[in-house]
């Protein structure tokens, strides 16, 4: 964040040494005390506007025909680091050269989209006797995919390699002699699958004139980034995904907690709520701070959890337990929830000093 | 192509022209030969014709059109005005037609006859058909927020009102009768018919105004005045039952004023309202938990313990009580008998509920909120002919919830008390706001509704002109005293001994897991510790191999079961619950050590 130019001036007037204490002075207010338990404020601070968020989370912003998911879906699906997101998308920046050249734009996008084999078929059958598939082509599609028959058979011809590949101008064959007719089915179903051109995931790309950066934007559905970033035209700093899976596989941990911070702190500000970004940087340390991108679940972040009882007052008891008590884990009774099932002082706030009293030995024995 | 035909879901036969043959059906049902309950129904999906006449499907009847011309003329309508023709001619002749849901599908229906179209079907009867009984009973409903719309009904289902003339004669469980049931001033199209069963409020004086913020939240403030003369007064009757039962072998319940010496004895007072019968006198008063009526069990020889060998058996109280909280009149004593022949006697009792803080009341426009204090008339405000107001609403409730049809109804009700007559509040229908704007201002009021009011702590004129107006008040069911209940110790359940939950349990309130985090963000530990600490108990521990240790009381030592351990062996000051986890992991197979850091 950037310091108001006004502020900027004033500090320069300033002696050093006594800059150094103004700050200190300053920076000591957000140093939090011992025994503040941070996790559990940070949570409040974030549940508490996401209760008035739920009325307003059926918008949806239109990139093309898709809804991307916004307000407590969005929350959830990013705190669950759920494996198979449901709406998934990219934004890509050209560099630039080409960003507000049109016709780069639109070749680049063209590019990027993603075309099987069965986009492309008029029908495709099987031959169990002579164990065969019979894939036939659309003239029509062909023609406005700007492809020609014999560039579709050379691209299967290099993806199948296991089988004979033959063609006979009118019609393709995948000749396949020894599989039964029920490993034949499942090859079909394979060979609609193959990619003909396009980045594998990328379904649809659409063009948007960014006003404010004065440059066209491609917006995808699906995503690929590490695809999308081989290409020359795109500028690879600024490509951006809602993937956080991905992000993670491409980039690394640091940067899905940088991105999860970002798209926490978009979320929040885009229903109008404020929220301190510091509690964000505190979930986003906790996704991600094992090391990999864990989700608030059983399988995530509650299973590495060294505690036991906690473990156990989540989800699944007694499968807990029993785990637990096979392994002969301990339970040192340190954490909230912990104390609380046992009724104990909680080691937060005042309950984290105790006051030792050592008294005279002669007198205890009496 | 032919189309399939069916009649009630059963195949009849095939039909080549779809219209010709709907057109020749409805026709024929137009002039009697077919009945009018018959509807008929092209599914344009599946390409079939339905014919349905099962009973259970909703009719609502329409004006049939043809040739975008209705069929219904003025003539009809005279005639109707003079008697002459009834509904049923029109039924006879055509004119009204009963639909279906399912034929309802083809048709194509205008509201009103300027939307008549080549193509249109049937005209709506009104547009005030889209009401059922309760919202057409809403005056200026057409002005409200459909949502409040719909709130605004639930009110005039929980008034207090004379539901029925016999009431003194029936035994409802939970029933109030409202003192002195009003008409409302402003009234809707249905207000006729249902004339009888609409005496459910009271028509009050109401200024919109704040009076020292007694009424934020939507809570009202009340003249006590007004509440003295009889306002919102009312009757509250309660119920019970308790029957004679008979068990196996020729056992069977007394009815009567139980000895000491029975098991359960609940002390004499308890039983003091009771007559020589064992039945409660009627008209005498009998405060919470006081016996209605004594019964006596014969001694259950399941579940003998050591104890009640010991003892002998006794015989047992199951009186019949007023719960807690549960007080009131002894109104009317009934003797007679039950289903299984057994001796049944039921009790009504009778309580006077006057308004206090924290009944409920509400206006017809879903404007529902809580006495919040109650004034002295000297300290309510008044206007320059003297008018005190009987409630202060609080403005703030208006604007977000866009109530305009509460205003227009407290305009309508100031110019039907000054005009002394009815206002017609129908939606779309009724009075319009300019007339009675005109009227008002024709009676020497301000036309907006406002007037001049005094501050009654000072005696000074209010800077700004306050709304003032009669409104047709409701009370509704929820009273103060029904819902009163508080805890110190009480009853605990069985298996984890933490307080009982609910009202009639004398239950305590529950401080769980959102509030357990409040008290924890706030770093307040010991607090914490105290709020859950209802179920505290003393277990013993076998510092030696950690497990639970047994207390013997009889033979006055402790020792451990597993190791034999007599001499290492401390107190631990645990939530019961959590002894009782230990004991389900041992039940488990799982053997739970603890491990003593310290002790104090």
């Amino acid at each position: 964040m950037e310091l108001p130019e006004k502020i900027k001036k004033d500090l320069e007037k300033i002696e050093d040494e006594k800059l150094r204490k103004i700050v200190e002075d300053f920076s000591y207010k957000f140093i939090i005390d011992p025994g503040e338990p941070a996790g559990i404020v940070a949570a409040q601070s974030i549940a508490e506007p996401t209760t008035q968020m739920i009325l307003r989370s059926f918008h949806f912003v239109g990139i093309s025909a898709q809804q991307v998911s916004l307000g407590l879906p969005r929350i959830t699906e990013i705190t669950d680091a759920k494996k198979k997101m449901k709406q998934r998308y990219m934004i890509i920046r050209l560099l630039d050269e080409y960003k507000n050249d049109l016709n780069v734009v639109q070749n680049v996008a063209k590019k990027i989209k993603e075309l099987l084999l069965e986009d492309l078929l008029s029908s495709i059958t099987l031959d169990v006797f002579e164990n065969k598939i019979i894939i036939s082509l659309d003239k029509e599609k062909l023609k406005n995919e700007e492809l020609t028959f014999d560039e579709v058979y050379r691209i299967l011809k290099k993806k199948i390699k296991k089988y004979k590949v033959e063609s006979d101008k009118q019609n393709i064959y995948v000749i396949a002699s020894k599989l039964s007719a029920r490993e034949l089915y499942l090859l079909k179903e394979m060979v609609k699958k193959i990619l003909i051109k396009g980045i594998k995931g990328i379904k649809d790309a659409t063009i948007y004139k960014d006003e404010k950066n004065n440059e066209y934007v491609i917006y995808t559905v699906g995503s690929n980034l590490l695809e999308i970033m081989k290409i020359p035209e795109v500028d690879y700093t600024r490509v951006y995904t809602n993937d956080l899976r991905e992000i993670e596989k491409v980039f690394g941990i640091e940067a899905t907690r940088a991105a999860i911070l970002q798209e926490l702190v978009k979320l929040y500000e885009d229903q109008g709520l404020s929220v301190n970004v510091r509690h964000f940087m505190l979930v986003a340390d906790m996704l991600t701070w094992y090391g990999t991108y864990l989700g608030i679940n059983r399988y995530g972040l509650h299973a590495e959890k060294e505690s036991t009882l906690s473990k156990a007052a989540f989800e699944t008891p007694i499968s807990i337990f029993v785990r637990s008590s096979m392994m002969g884990q301990s339970d040192k009774v340190l954490s909230g929830i912990d104390n609380v099932i046992m009724n104990q002082p909680i080691y937060l706030g005042t309950g984290l000093y105790d006051i030792y009293f050592v008294g005279n030995k002669k007198e205890d024995k009496e | 192509m032919a189309y399939e035909v069916y009649v009630d879901s059963i195949f009849v036969g095939y039909v080549d022209d779809v219209n010709k043959f709907i057109e020749e059906f409805k026709e024929k049902r137009r002039k009697g030969i077919i009945p009018y309950f018959v509807n008929i129904h092209f599914d344009e999906t599946r390409n079939v014709i339905e014919i349905l006449t099962r009973k259970g499907r909703i009719l609502r009847p329409l004006i049939v059109v043809k040739d975008g011309k209705l069929l219904l003329t003025k003539e009809h309508i005279e005639k109707l005005k003079r008697g002459e023709i009834k509904w049923s001619d029109l039924e006879k002749e055509g004119i009204i037609e009963w639909v279906d849901p399912a034929e309802e599908e083809n048709l194509n229906v205008a509201l009103y006859p300027e939307d008549i179209k080549e193509n249109t079907t049937h005209l709506e009867l009104s547009s005030l058909v889209i009401f059922g009984i309760a919202t057409s009973l809403v005056p200026f409903s057409n002005r409200n927020q459909s949502a409040r719309l719909n709130r605004g009904v639930r009110p005039q289902r929980q008034a207090h009102a004379i539901y029925s003339l016999n009431f003194h004669n029936r035994f409802d469980t939970d029933i109030s009768i409202l003192y002195y049931p009003q008409y409302p001033i402003t009234r809707t199209f249905s207000f006729n018919i249902f004339k009888d069963d609409y005496a459910i409020g009271q028509n009050v004086i109401v200024a919109v105004m704040t009076q020292e913020g007694y009424n934020i939240e939507d809570a009202i403030i009340m003249n006590k005045g007004s509440i003295d003369r009889g306002l919102f007064r009312s009757v509250y009757f309660r119920s019970y039952e308790i029957e004679r039962l008979r068990y196996s072998g020729g056992l069977q319940d007394e009815i009567t004023i139980p000895d000491p010496s029975v098991e359960l004895y609940r002390g004499k007072d308890k039983y003091k309202n009771l007559e020589e019968d064992g039945i409660v006198s009627v008209e005498s008063f009998v405060k919470p938990e006081e016996v209605l009526v004594g019964r006596v069990s014969p001694p259950r020889f399941i579940g003998l313990t050591s104890e009640s060998i010991a003892t002998g058996l006794r015989k047992k109280d199951s009186s019949l009580t007023t719960g807690s909280g549960e007080e009131g009149w002894v109104d009317k004593v009934v003797i007679t008998e039950s289903d299984d022949g057994n001796l049944l006697v039921r009790i009504k009792l009778r309580d006077l509920r006057i308004p206090e803080l924290g009944d409920k009341f509400s206006v017809r426009h879903g404007q529902k909120g809580v006495l919040g204090m109650i004034v002295d008339p000297s300290d309510m405000p008044w206007s320059s002919s003297g008018l005190v107001p009987d409630i202060i609403f609080s403005p703030a409730g208006i604007p977000s919830r866009e109530t305009v049809g509460l205003l227009l109804e407290l305009l309508a009700g100031k110019i039907g008390s000054l005009n002394g007559r009815y206002v017609d509040g129908t939606p779309w229908y009724g009075e319009s706001e300019e007339e009675l704007r005109k009227e008002l201002l024709s009676l020497g009021f301000r036309e907006d509704g406002t007037e001049t009011l005094y501050n009654p702590l000072t005696g000074d004129e209010f800077k700004v002109k306050i709304f003032i107006g009669s409104i047709y008040y409701l009370r509704l069911k929820y009273m103060a005293k029904n819902k009163l209940q508080a805890r110190a110790t009480g009853p605990v359940t069985l298996l984890t001994r933490q307080p009982t939950e609910g009202k009639s349990k004398k239950g305590g309130l529950k401080f769980s897991e959102m509030e357990h985090e409040v008290l924890a963000a706030h770093g307040a530990s010991i607090l914490l510790r105290e709020m859950y600490s209802s179920d505290d108990t003393t277990i013993y521990v076998c510092e030696k191999c950690g497990s639970l240790a047994v207390e013997d009381n009889i033979r006055n030592r402790v020792y451990c079961p597993v190791c034999g351990e007599t001499e290492k062996i401390s107190k631990v000051k645990v939530s019961y619950a959590f002894y009782l986890l230990l004991n389900e992991l041992i039940s488990l197979g799982i053997w739970p050590k603890l491990k003593l850091n310290y002790k104090f």
